[in-house]
C-alpha cells in the first residue's frame, strides 16, 4: 500500500479519492457532460453520413469526381496540363455527345448519342429494363458489338422495341436494351431528344465523327481515394488550361440547383453540428463552473492544512480531466451501440441509404472538447482559487461563490480561441464558424446584461411587504447573483441555438418546397407559333390534358441601361466582367404577364399594373429576377431600352422576384407588363402536367403528328431524379432539426436540474425555520418560471436576429420572420424548467429538514 | 458631291417610319436566326448592319437595312414574323430569308421545312416584296448523309419552285472554322460576321440593281 501511494503523485491520488468519495456527484458530472457530447457526437456523425451520402449521389449525377467538356478535342497542352494537375492514381475515361437522326422502319428521328467506353458509369449504376441495375464494366457489351441501349421514349417515337434495327450514320445497330434509369438524367439539363449509349468504336465506324461535326467531348474524372479535394482541382485545372471553352465541372456542380441547394444543406448541417457543439460547450463550462464551485470549501480545507496552490490545482484539474475522459468515453460507447439501431428506429425519417458510422475524428474531437473543453472553460474559476481563503470555512452562511471580474476576463481568451478553432473545423468553413462564434459570444454578454437587468428589475420590484412567495422567489435570484446569472446566460444561450435550427430550417424547406407531383410538368414545348397556340389547346383538350402553364416569348437585345449604351466600350458595360458583358451581347427572350406566377414572389417594389397606358407617357413597367437583377447591378426605377425585332421597347423596373426553381416551369428574366410588346413576334413555350406513361405517349405522338415544329422535351425522369434528391434534403432537414432539438432540451434540463438542486440547501432552511410547504411549491415555481421565461424568451428574441443574420449570409436572403418556433421553444423552456425546479422541491420536501440538513447538496 | 450631301441630310433627318414613308429609301430585311441576330456578338458587328454600313459606297440610292434576326425561330415563325415587319406603308425592296438552321438543329421534318419556307416566299411576293433571296444553309456531318442531303436540297428546291435568288451556303467559309466561329461552334464571330457579310454583299448587290 505504502509501495503503491509513493508511485502515485499525491494530487493524483487525492483527484481519484475525490472522484470515489463523491461518487454521485461524479457520475451525475460526467453523465450530463456526456449528454451534451453525445448531442455534438450523434448530429456530427448523421452529418458527415448525410454529406458523403450527397457527395455520392452528385458523382453519380455528373459519372465522376470531376468533369471537363469542350467542343473541340483538346490540344496536346492540354492534355499535359491536365495529366500534370491531376493526382497520381486517378482514372480518366471519356465520352463523345452528339446529335443525329437514327432511323428504323422507314421512321427517323432526332437522337442525343452518348458514346461511352468501358469504364462506364465511374460513379452510380444504370437501369437497364433487361440487365437491370449495372455498374461500371457493363458498357463493355456496347464495344464490340453494334449494340445501342436507348431512352424508352425512342422506341414511342419510332414504333419499336427491343431487339429492333436501328440506323445511325453508316451503320446498323440493334438495340439490346432500354435505359430507364440514367444517373446522369439530373444533371445534364434537358436534351431535345431521347439518349441512345454506344461504344466508343462503334460510334467511330458510323461516319458522324467527321471534319466539321459538332461533338461534345468529356473527360471524366475519378480521383483516387474518396475523390476528396475535386472541387480544389477544378479551380487549379481551370487557371492551368487557360481555355474559356473548356467546362470544367466538379462532382457538386453536377446540378446548378442541386449544387446551390446542397451547399445550402451543407451549411445547414454545420450549422447544426455547431449549434451541437456549442450546447455541449454551454452545458460543459456550467458544470464545470459549479462543480468548482461546490469545492470551494475543500479547497479551503486543504490550503488551511498547508497544501500549496499548485497542488490543490493539480487536483482539481486531475478531477476535471479523470471525469471529463470518462463523459467522452461513455459518450463514444453510447454512439456506438446506439449509431447502427438508428436508422432502424427512425424508418421514413431517415434519408434512404444513409448508414451512420462513428468516425475516429469525432471521437477524438468529443475526447478535445471534453477534456480541454472543460479545463478551458474551468481555466478562469482556477486562476480564481486564489482567492480563497480558509477563514471562509469558519464564517456563517458563506456563500461559496467563485465571483469573477473584468480582470479576470483575459481568462477567457483561450475558451474563446478553442470555441472558435472547434467551430471553424465542424463548420469546415472559416466564414460559417467565425461568423457563429461572433454571434454566441455577442449573444453571451447581451444574456449576462439581460440577466443583469433582470436581477435589477427584481430587487426594485419585490420587496418584503410583497406576497413572501414572490419576496422568497426574488430573493433567491437576486442573492445569488452569480449563479442566477450563469444559469441565465446557459438557459439563454440554450434557447438561442435550440431556435436556430428550426428556423433556419423553415427558411430552406420554403426553398425546397414544391408543388404535388401531379401539378409538375411532365412535358416542356417549345417554339408554339402564335397562330398555334388555339388549336394545340384544342388538341390536347380532347386529349383529356391541358397546358398547365404556357407563356409568350419575345426575342429582344437590349440597348441601353438607364440611357447609356451597353455595347461594348460604353459604361456601364466597361463595369461588367468580360463574361457578362458576354452576357449581355446575347439578347435576351422577353415575355409580358400581368401578375406573379404561382412559382414566382415579389421581393422588392410594386406588382406590375395589369396594363400599359401609351398616353401616360411613361415607360412600361418591367418585373426583374432577383438573380439576373444582381448580376448585372440593376435596381428599381432603372430604365432599360430593348430593340424588339426592330421596334424599340422601353420599360423601368418597378419589381424584383423570387423564382422557386422546384416549380420546374419555364421563366424570364425580364417581364414586361401586358401592352407594350405584345404584338411582337413571338413564340409561346408552355408545359403539360404530369401524364400516365400510355396517355404521355400518346400526346407526345399527336403533338409530332400535328404540330411537327413544336419541340418537345419529356422533362418527367430528370424531375423525378432531381424531386428524389430534394426529398433526401427535406428528410435530412427534418432528422437533423429534431436531434439538434433533443440535444438542446438535453442540455437544459441538464443546466436545470442543476440549479434547482442549487437551490436545495435555501428550501431546507426555509423548511426548518417553517415555511409552508404551499409557500415554498409556489417559491419555486415562481423562481424557476421566471428564470426559465426570461432567459429562453431572450435567448428566443436574439434567435430571431440570429436566423436573420445566418440566412442573409450564408442562404441567399431567404428570409421570412416565423413567430411560431420562437413562442413554441419559450413556452415549452419555461414550462420544462419550471417543472423541473418543483419536483426538485417537490422531493425534498418529502425528506425531514433534519435529514437534508445532515446530506451535503449534490454529492 | 451631290450624292454626298444628300445621304448626309438623310442621316441628320434621322429615319423616323415617317420619314421612311415619305422617302425613296429601299428597305432590305434580313429574316433570320441567331446568325443573322449576332448572337454572341455586338448588335453593330452582326452581319446585317455590316452591310448596312458597306452599302452607301456600293449602290447609289439610299438603303435601310432592319435586321430581323431572332435567336432560336425556325422557319415556322417565318409567315408571322413578315406580317409584323410588313406592316408599315412602304414594302421592302429585298426579303433575304435566312431562316432553316434552326429546324436542321433540331431534326425537324424536311418537308415541314420546305413547306414553311415557300408560305414566306409567297406571303412575300403576295405584298408587294420584289426581290426575295434564300439563303442556303447546311447540317453538320453528325446528322448523318441522309438527312444533311435531303436538307441542303430544300432550299434549291425552294428558290427554284417561287423563282428567287439563291444563295446556296450563308456559311460559306465560315461553317466548321474554329477560328471564325465562338466556342460553341456554330456562331460565327466577329471575323466570320464579317465573312458572311461579304458573301451576302456579293449575292444582294444585284438584287438592289447593282452589278
Amino acid at each position: 500500500m505504502s509501495k503503491r501511494a509513493s508511485r502515485v503523485p499525491l494530487w493524483l491520488s487525492l483527484a481519484w479519492r475525490e472522484t470515489i468519495n463523491h461518487k454521485w456527484f461524479s457520475l451525475a458530472f460526467s453523465l450530463s457532460l456526456s449528454l451534451g457530447l453525445s448531442g455534438f457526437l450523434i448530429l456530427d456523425t448523421f452529418r458527415a453520413s448525410l454529406s458523403a451520402h450527397l457527395d455520392e449521389r452528385s458523382r453519380a449525377m455528373l459519372g465522376a469526381d470531376l468533369r471537363l467538356t469542350a467542343e473541340r478535342p483538346l490540344t496536346p497542352s492540354e492534355e499535359r496540363a491536365l495529366h500534370a494537375e491531376l493526382p497520381k492514381n486517378s482514372r480518366e475515361r471519356r465520352e463523345l455527345s452528339l446529335l443525329s437522326m437514327v432511323e428504323s422502319q422507314g421512321r427517323s428521328r432526332l437522337a442525343d448519342i452518348k458514346a461511352v467506353d468501358g469504364s462506364y458509369p465511374f460513379y452510380g449504376k444504370i437501369g437497364l429494363r433487361l440487365a437491370g441495375q449495372v455498374g461500371e464494366g457493363a458498357a463493355l457489351a456496347l464495344l464490340g458489338k453494334p449494340q445501342v441501349w436507348v431512352y424508352p421514349e425512342l422506341l414511342t417515337q419510332l414504333g419499336i422495341s427491343i431487339g429492333s434495327p436501328l440506323r445511325i450514320g453508316d451503320v446498323d445497330f440493334t438495340i439490346a436494351d432500354v435505359v430507364d434509369r440514367d444517373p446522369a438524367s439530373a444533371s445534364m439539363g434537358f436534351s431535345i431528344a431521347p439518349k441512345v449509349f454506344v461504344g466508343i468504336p462503334q460510334l467511330e465506324r458510323t461516319s458522324l465523327v467527321a471534319k466539321g461535326s459538332r461533338i461534345f467531348r468529356s473527360w471524366l474524372i475519378k480521383l483516387p481515394g474518396e475523390g476528396e479535394g475535386a472541387d480544389a482541382i477544378s479551380r487549379t485545372l481551370t487557371t492551368a488550361l487557360k481555355a474559356s471553352d473548356v467546362r470544367i465541372k466538379p462532382h457538386r456542380g453536377a446540378s446548378e440547383e442541386i449544387y446551390r441547394a446542397l451547399l445550402h444543406l451543407s451549411d445547414f448541417l454545420g450549422l447544426v453540428a455547431l449549434v451541437a457543439l456549442f450546447l455541449a460547450g454551454v452545458g460543459g463550462a456550467y458544470l464545470c463552473r459549479s462543480f468548482l464551485e461546490r469545492r470551494s470549501k475543500d479547497i479551503a480545507i486543504l490550503l488551511s492544512l498547508g497544501m500549496d496552490l499548485r497542488t490543490v490545482r493539480l487536483v482539481y484539474v486531475a478531477q476535471l480531466v479523470l471525469l471529463a475522459t470518462a463523459a467522452a468515453a461513455v459518450t463514444s460507447l453510447i454512439a456506438t451501440l446506439l449509431l447502427p439501431l438508428v436508422p432502424a428506429a427512425l424508418g421514413t425519417l431517415m434519408p434512404e441509404d444513409v448508414a451512420p458510422h462513428l468516425r475516429p475524428g469525432s471521437v477524438g474531437l468529443v475526447l478535445l472538447m471534453g477534456v480541454g473543453g472543460s479545463l478551458l472553460t474551468c481555466l478562469p474559476m482556477l486562476a480564481r482559487l486564489a482567492g480563497v481563503q480558509p477563514a471562509t470555512l469558519f464564517q456563517e452562511g458563506h456563500n461559496p461563490e467563485l465571483t469573477l471580474g473584468f480582470k479576470h476576463a483575459a481568462w477567457w481568451l483561450p475558451v474563446l480561441v478553442l470555441f472558435w478553432l472547434l467551430a471553424v473545423v465542424t463548420a469546415r468553413g472559416l466564414t460559417l464558424g467565425s461568423l457563429f462564434t461572433g454571434i454566441f459570444f455577442a449573444a453571451t454578454l447581451l444574456f449576462a446584461a439581460a440577466a443583469w437587468c433582470l436581477m435589477q428589475g427584481l430587487n426594485r420590484l419585490v420587496s418584503p411587504r410583497s406576497r413572501l412567495a414572490w419576496w422568497l422567489a426574488a430573493l433567491g435570484l437576486a442573492r445569488h447573483r452569480i449563479a442566477t446569472m450563469a444559469s441565465f446566460v446557459a438557459l439563454a444561450l440554450g434557447a438561442l441555438l435550440i431556435n436556430l435550427i428550426p428556423q433556419i430550417r423553415g427558411v430552406l424547406e420554403h426553398e425546397l418546397a414544391h408543388p404535388s407531383t401531379a401539378s409538375l410538368p411532365s412535358l416542356f414545348l417549345f417554339d408554339i407559333q402564335d397562330e398555334q397556340l388555339d388549336p394545340l389547346q384544342q388538341s390536347l383538350h380532347e386529349q383529356q390534358t391541358k397546358l398547365s402553364f404556357f407563356s409568350p416569348l419575345i426575342r429582344s437585345r437590349l440597348i441601353s441601361i438607364n440611357g447609356t449604351s451597353v455595347e461594348a466600350g460604353g459604361s456601364p458595360a466597361s463595369r461588367f466582367s468580360e463574361e457578362t458583358k458576354q452576357e449581355l451581347r446575347r439578347g435576351y427572350n422577353l415575355s409580358y404577364r400581368a401578375a406573379l406566377a404561382d412559382s414566382e414572389e415579389l421581393v422588392s417594389g410594386t406588382p406590375v399594373t395589369p396594363l400599359y397606358r401609351a398616353e401616360l407617357g411613361v415607360p412600361a413597367q418591367l418585373s426583374i429576377e432577383e438573380k439576373f437583377a444582381d448580376r448585372l447591378g440593376l435596381h428599381l426605377g432603372d430604365i432599360l431600352r430593348f430593340d424588339v425585332q426592330g421596334v424599340t421597347a422601353e420599360g423601368v423596373i418597378v419589381n424584383t422576384r423570387r423564382v422557386h426553381w422546384t416549380s420546374f416551369e419555364p421563366n424570364f428574366f425580364i417581364e414586361f407588363q401586358p401592352g407594350l410588346i405584345d404584338d411582337a413576334p413571338k413564340t409561346w413555350v408552355a408545359s403539360i402536367p404530369s401524364l400516365p406513361q400510355a396517355a404521355k405517349d400518346l400526346v407526345q405522338a399527336s403533338l409530332v403528328r400535328n404540330f411537327s415544329n413544336v419541340s418537345i422535351i419529356d422533362v418527367s425522369a430528370t424531375i423525378e431524379r432531381l424531386l428524389g434528391i430534394l426529398a433526401q434534403m427535406e428528410r435530412a432537414l427534418a432528422f437533423m432539426a429534431m436531434l439538434s432539438l433533443l440535444a438542446g432540451f438535453a442540455v437544459v434540463f441538464a443546466i436545470a436540474r442543476y440549479q434547482s438542486l442549487k437551490r436545495l440547501p435555501d428550501i431546507t432552511l426555509l423548511k426548518a425555520l417553517g415555511t409552508n410547504f404551499s409557500t415554498l411549491r409556489w417559491t419555486a415555481v415562481l423562481e424557476f418560471s421566471i428564470l426559465g421565461a426570461t432567459a429562453s424568451g431572450v435567448g428566443a428574441a436574439l434567435s430571431i436576429g440570429g436566423a436573420f443574420a445566418l440566412a442573409h449570409l450564408l442562404f441567399d436572403h431567404l428570409w421570412s420572420f416565423t413567430w411560431q418556433v420562437p413562442l413554441l421553444t419559450t413556452l415549452a423552456l419555461t414550462l420544462s424548467t419550471t417543472i423541473i425546479g418543483l419536483v426538485s422541491v417537490w422531493r425534498s420536501l418529502e425528506v425531514s429538514a433534519a435529514k437534508l440538513l445532515q446530506e451535503a447538496p449534490l454529492q | 458631291m451631290l450624292k454626298r450631301l444628300y445621304l448626309v441630310i438623310l442621316a441628320v433627318a434621322g429615319f423616323s417610319p415617317a420619314a421612311l414613308a415619305a422617302s425613296p429609301v429601299a428597305r432590305v430585311i434580313f429574316l433570320g436566326d441567331s446568325i443573322t441576330e449576332g448572337y454572341g456578338v455586338n448588335k453593330s458587328a452582326a452581319y446585317p448592319e455590316l452591310i448596312a454600313e458597306a452599302l452607301p459606297a456600293k449602290v447609289h440610292h439610299p438603303i435601310k437595312v432592319i435586321n430581323a434576326g431572332v435567336s432560336g425561330s425556325t422557319t415556322a415563325s417565318a409567315v408571322s414574323r413578315l406580317k409584323w415587319l410588313l406592316k408599315g406603308p412602304t414594302q421592302p425592296t429585298l426579303l433575304v430569308i435566312a431562316l432553316g438552321g434552326n429546324d436542321g438543329l433540331r431534326g425537324l421534318d424536311v418537308k415541314a421545312m420546305q413547306q414553311h419556307l415557300t408560305e414566306a416566299v409567297r406571303y412575300a411576293k403576295a405584298h408587294g416584296i420584289q426581290q426575295v433571296l434564300i439563303a442556303g444553309m447546311q447540317m453538320p456531318p453528325n446528322y448523318g448523309q441522309g438527312y444533311l442531303r435531303e436538307f441542303a436540297a430544300v432550299f434549291p428546291a425552294v428558290a427554284k419552285a417561287e423563282q428567287t435568288a439563291l444563295l446556296p451556303f450563308l456559311l460559306d467559309g465560315v461553317g466548321g472554322d474554329p477560328k471564325l466561329n465562338q466556342a460553341d461552334g456554330i456562331h460565327p464571330n466577329g471575323a466570320g460576321q464579317q465573312r458572311i457579310a461579304q458573301t451576302v454583299l456579293q449575292a444582294i448587290l444585284p438584287l438592289l440593281g447593282n452589278n
